[in-house]
């Protein structure tokens, strides 16, 4: 038992604080303990480095398995390079895009957003559990 | 670090099973020098398509480099396909 815990005992004991102000008291030594603890939990969080996707396929009796592992740093290589498509070829995957729905301007899509993304898809899990097919996709 | 070697398996039902490991190592040895004698033909092309050529080819060998650690792996009942870059 550490020294303040005994000391709040000893307040009580000699009844000069009450039940709730001891609790309270030992609850705030508590939080100043947990204080450090919690910082090191927030640790810089390393970056994923590869996108993962399983699929565990069953139709009609016939397995099918398929496990891809893609580096992150092959889809960062790929923006870059993507910087060089010519503004008219550009132009032309963004119409394309565009007739699928899909709103984007890949001129914009920078290796800075990029660095984003990859951040924040350490949390990022993907789970479909269908009765023919399981599929996963998540960054490791 | 640039992949040095690269495992091809394709497995059939019916048919002899393919096993490949290739040494990449070898393959970039050959794609420089490809590289070089192919370099007045690239940099025509990319003035052409008004790209920087060292930057074209830069960015290109990052692609190859970023290759390293791939796997795809594909079991279906009638086969089997595995491509590892190392």
């Amino acid at each position: 038992m550490s020294e303040d815990r005994k000391r709040i005992l000893e307040l009580l004991a000699e009844g000069k604080i009450n039940a709730d102000e001891a609790e309270r008291l030992i609850a705030a030594l508590a939080g100043e303990g947990a204080g450090p603890r919690a910082e090191r939990s927030e640790a810089p969080r390393r970056a994923p480095k590869y996108l993962r996707v399983i699929v565990d396929a069953n139709d009609l009796g016939h397995a099918t398995k398929v496990n891809i592992r893609v580096p992150m740093q092959l889809l960062r290589a790929g923006v870059r390079l993507g910087g060089l498509i010519p503004r008219q070829a550009r132009e032309q995957v963004n119409e394309a895009l565009q007739d699928q729905g899909i709103d984007i301007d890949i001129g914009k899509i920078k290796p800075e957003n990029l660095e984003a993304l990859i951040e924040q898809l350490q949390d990022f899990s993907v789970d479909v559990d269908d009765e023919s097919a399981k599929v996963r996709v998540f960054c490791e | 670090m640039i992949p040095l070697m690269a495992q091809v398996v394709v497995e059939h039902e019916h048919g002899r099973p393919i096993r490949l490991w290739l040494p990449l190592f070898l393959v970039w040895l050959l794609l420089v020098v490809l590289g070089v004698l192919l370099s007045p033909l690239i940099i025509i092309a990319c003035l052409i398509a008004r790209m920087n050529p060292f930057t074209t080819v830069w960015r290109l060998c990052r692609v190859f480099a970023a290759l390293a650690g791939t796997h795809i792996e594909v079991q279906a009942p009638d086969a089997v396909v595995l491509v590892r870059v190392i």
